[in-house]
């Protein structure tokens, strides 16, 4: 009795094992596009709201898995003759220096912060966060990352798309 | 039909149609091949301007890997039918954990994907024989390749395009080649035209042979030349045709003219040929052939006609005395005479030759009209012909043969006409006969005689004898006269009367004569060889032989030929035979003395000779006829004659010999005369050479 009883935690452990291993994977590779897509989406931006000189800084919050990534992916990449670089930040406050601002769904509660910074191409994994005033949000449809963009939002702060990734978005606020 | 063979207007059309063509083709052709690479050209410039827009269009979706982005580029593409197939392949350089997508498209109409051509990475146009593929890359915004866009095309279009222009093509050939064989059929003429008429012109003047035709261009090209050159040509050729036609013309004139010339040189000839040239009188061709057409018709009509042979007496002596010019005179003018006898023109008076002429008298009715004929004609040759103030004195001996009595052809009735002559001949001469069978044997046993008489000389059946010649005083032999024998085996020993006449009338006398001449000189050489030295030999020489040209040269031979001292041979010459000619004769007698024969007259006394030639001619001894001497016994005149002859040959220096001497009164005679020397029967008959010599064997041993 004792003994089927160890044999049934045995493979129940092991199935929890194996499942979570699973979830890990399938979330590393989100992660992986999406810090792919990030990186990408910097090429189809036309016009910069700002002129910032020095490295080109990707800023991320709440999202370790996509900084890690996306820190691996811009090593030793340029953007306009500038260095790209990773810059884990907390809150919007620490946005000033930031081109480009991900926020994670972690943190899903402080997005509003981050609505209405003025300079900065905000993005974020939330899927209405480009309804509510942000200005991309990565959307998963039939599991592909997809697009959703206010234009509204972008041409105040002077964001400019190309038309290439323009046609890209399924959704334009 | 080869091309040889065709007119030149179709040799024109079918090279000007082969040329344009020829160059139509090449020009369509040419045109054909730019058009289609053309648009070839543009059409891999399409593809390629379609293929980079999709490409671009599709980087931003390949790099996000946002199929209906993609989808709606191949919705554009179905816009385009010729695009067949169109297919994107990403490419990322990630940690490749998934398979990069392949987006493709395919027209509706095709079931499966085409394969495609070449490699898809080398980015160039590629061709198959229905497909034009390019591919390009397909770049994200930083510049990596992140995929591949391949666009493939049929070539319809292309296919299309050059059926439509095959279809143009056929026809605009149809229609280019009817205006080039109306065009051609009608420029051609310019050139063939003027050719044709040429051509035309040329059978024309061949078919015609009118030379003065000519053609007349106004064009100055080679045409033009061409038409002078003819014209030139005909000109000449016309020069020519002229000129030949003279000649012709000159030709057949001298042609007429020679014809002519022939035809009365062939009339003359035809002339010569059935007449006698001397009398002018048909000759025995002819006569025999008048007397084969009078014979024709008397046996129809039953006529009776008469042939006269007519042969004249002693013609021959006349001949070889006066010469032929006297004979030829004489002959003419007996012709005309003859001419005169005839009753009818259809008579025919005819010489066959020599001294033999005919008459054929047609319809006598009565063989006495034939005589009749005969009488005239002995009477009209009695007055005497004149020659060379000479009065010539002729008789005919005349045989008369009767048709159909004597003869049904011509042969019998000239041979039978020929023996009634013979008879008449021999009955004295200046007479006719008509043919008996009795003259006919006569006739025939001369004719035989004749014959034989040819033989004799080749089978040596002559003889010669030796009759001995005595000096009168000492009754010694001095020398022998040669006398010729005939030992037919037929007729036994024929006496010399019988056939020296014989042999005159044929000619044989002189083959004869040389022969006993010869043999003669033989035996008296022989005679000296035995020593019985200083003995003549007479010969005798016929008229004939006299008259001969060679004569002395064949003497002079025979004499360097045997040897003998010519002061030994005596020549014996009738005393007619000299005298008519005389003076050729003494020419000849001289020439006869230089060569040192001796010369004597034999017969003296028988001949109407006048005795002055005695003292002219070289002559040295006499021979009184034996007809005198055998007359001394009977009558006194003759006597007389035999003593004056001697005396007057003494005076004139000749030595006289008495011939027959028979009787031992007669020499008596003759030795109280002194006559020189005597022959005859009394002291020595003619003998053969072999008894002769016993003869002299005797004789000089007494």
């Amino acid at each position: 009795m004792i003994m089927r009883t160890i044999f049934i935690r045995v493979y129940f452990l092991l199935g929890c094992f194996i499942s979570f291993h699973q979830t890990v994977m399938a979330v590393d590779e989100q992660a992986h596009i999406k810090a792919n897509y990030l990186y990408k989406l910097t090429n189809y931006v036309k016009e910069w709201p700002q002129k910032n000189e020095g490295d080109f800084i990707f800023c991320v919050v709440g999202s370790k898995e996509v900084g890690n990534k996306l820190s691996h992916i811009v090593t030793d990449k340029s953007l306009k003759k500038r260095a790209l670089r990773v810059k884990y930040i907390s809150n919007a406050k620490q946005a000033g220096k930031c081109e480009v601002v991900f926020i994670g769904q972690a943190q899903k509660k402080k997005i509003k912060s981050f609505i209405g910074l003025k300079h900065v191409l905000t993005v974020s994994d939330v899927e209405d966060f480009a309804a509510n005033g942000g200005i991309i949000s990565f959307v998963e449809i039939d599991g592909k990352i997809r697009f959703h963009l206010n234009k509204t939002v972008a041409s105040r702060i002077g964001l400019k798309f190309s038309s290439q990734f323009i046609k890209l978005v399924k959704k334009i606020y | 039909m080869h091309l040889k063979d065709m007119s030149i207007r179709y040799k024109l059309i079918t090279m000007t149609l082969f040329i344009s063509g020829i160059v139509l083709l090449l020009s369509s052709t040419a045109f054909v091949v730019n058009d289609l690479q053309m648009l070839n050209q543009m059409m891999i410039s399409n593809l390629e301007m379609q293929t980079k827009i999709a490409g671009n269009y599709a980087a931003s979706a390949v790099e996000f890997e946002d199929e209906d982005v993609i989808k709606d580029i191949f919705e554009v593409f179905a816009e385009d039918k010729h695009i067949v197939f169109a297919q994107i392949q990403a490419k990322f350089s990630n940690d490749g954990q998934s398979t990069p997508p392949v987006y493709s498209y395919l027209r509706v109409d095709q079931t499966e994907q085409p394969l495609l051509l070449g490699d898809i990475q080398q980015y160039q146009p590629q061709y198959s024989d229905n497909f034009l593929q390019y591919s390009l890359p397909i770049f994200s915004r930083d510049s990596d390749i992140i995929g591949t866009i391949v666009l493939m095309l049929d070539r319809e279009l292309v296919y299309a395009r050059l059926k439509t222009y095959s279809t143009i093509a056929i026809i605009i050939v149809f229609v280019s080649a009817m205006i080039g064989i109306l065009l051609s059929s009608r420029l051609q003429q310019i050139i063939s035209a003027p050719v044709l008429k040429l051509v035309e012109a040329m059978h024309n003047i061949s078919a015609h042979k009118n030379y003065n035709l000519r053609v007349i261009t106004d064009s100055r090209d080679e045409i033009g030349v061409l038409y002078q050159g003819f014209n030139e040509m005909l000109t000449t050729i016309q020069e020519r045709d002229n000129q030949l036609e003279q000649h012709r013309n000159h030709l057949e004139t001298i042609v007429a003219e020679r014809t002519a010339e022939l035809k009365k040189l062939n009339l003359k000839l035809t002339y010569q040929a059935y007449h006698d040239a001397l009398t002018n009188l048909p000759n025995r061709a002819l006569f025999i052939k008048r007397t084969e057409q009078a014979i024709f018709h008397a046996q129809t009509s039953h006529e009776m006609l008469a042939m006269l042979f007519i042969d004249l007496d002693r013609f021959k002596n006349i001949n070889d005395t006066l010469g032929h010019a006297a004979g030829d005179h004489l002959l003419q003018e007996v012709a005309k005479r003859l001419l005169m006898c005839i009753r009818h023109p259809e008579d025919t008076v005819a010489r066959l030759g020599g001294d033999e002429f005919t008459l054929l008298l047609r319809d006598i009715r009565d063989p006495l009209n034939a005589g009749i004929v005969a009488e005239r004609i002995i009477k009209i040759l009695t007055t005497p012909i004149r020659f060379n103030q000479h009065d010539l004195y002729i008789t005919p001996s005349i045989g008369i043969s009767i048709y159909p009595k004597d003869g049904e052809d011509v042969g019998y009735l000239m041979k039978n006409a020929d023996v009634g002559m013979y008879v008449a001949k021999k009955q004295g001469r200046n007479n006719y006969r008509f043919f008996t069978n009795a003259g006919h044997i006569a006739a025939t046993t001369r004719l035989n005689m004749e014959n034989k008489l040819r033989q004799a000389l080749e089978y040596c059946e002559f003889e010669v004898w030796y009759q001995p010649r005595f000096e009168v005083t000492t009754r010694r032999i001095v020398g022998a006269e040669a006398l010729i024998r005939w030992r037919s085996p037929e007729f036994n020993l024929v006496p010399p009367a019988q056939f020296i006449p014989l042999a005159e009338d044929t000619g044989l006398i002189i083959p004869i004569g040389e022969w006993v001449l010869k043999t003669a000189c033989e035996e008296s050489l022989n005679w000296q060889h035995k020593g019985y030295t200083g003995l003549h030999v007479s010969v005798n020489l016929s008229a004939r032989q006299f008259i001969q040209e060679d004569l002395l040269s064949s003497i002079e031979r025979l004499i360097q030929q045997i040897q003998i001292d010519p002061h030994y041979l005596e020549l014996e010459l009738t005393e007619s035979l000299i005298m008519p000619n005389a003076e050729d004769t003494i020419e000849t007698l001289r020439a006869l003395k230089r060569l040192g024969v001796q010369i004597s007259v034999d017969d003296f006394g028988t001949g109407y000779s006048s005795l002055s030639y005695l003292k002219r001619f070289p002559i040295d001894i006499l021979k009184i006829d034996q007809s005198f001497v055998a007359d001394i016994n009977t009558t006194n005149d003759d006597c007389v004659l035999v003593a004056a002859i001697i005396a007057m040959a003494h005076n004139l220096r000749l030595k006289v010999v008495a011939e027959g001497v028979e009787t031992q009164a007669q020499l008596d005679f003759l030795q109280h005369h002194k006559c020189d020397y005597i022959q005859g029967f009394l002291l020595g008959k003619p003998m053969p050479a072999h008894d002769f010599q016993q003869l002299l064997k005797d004789h000089f041993s007494r």
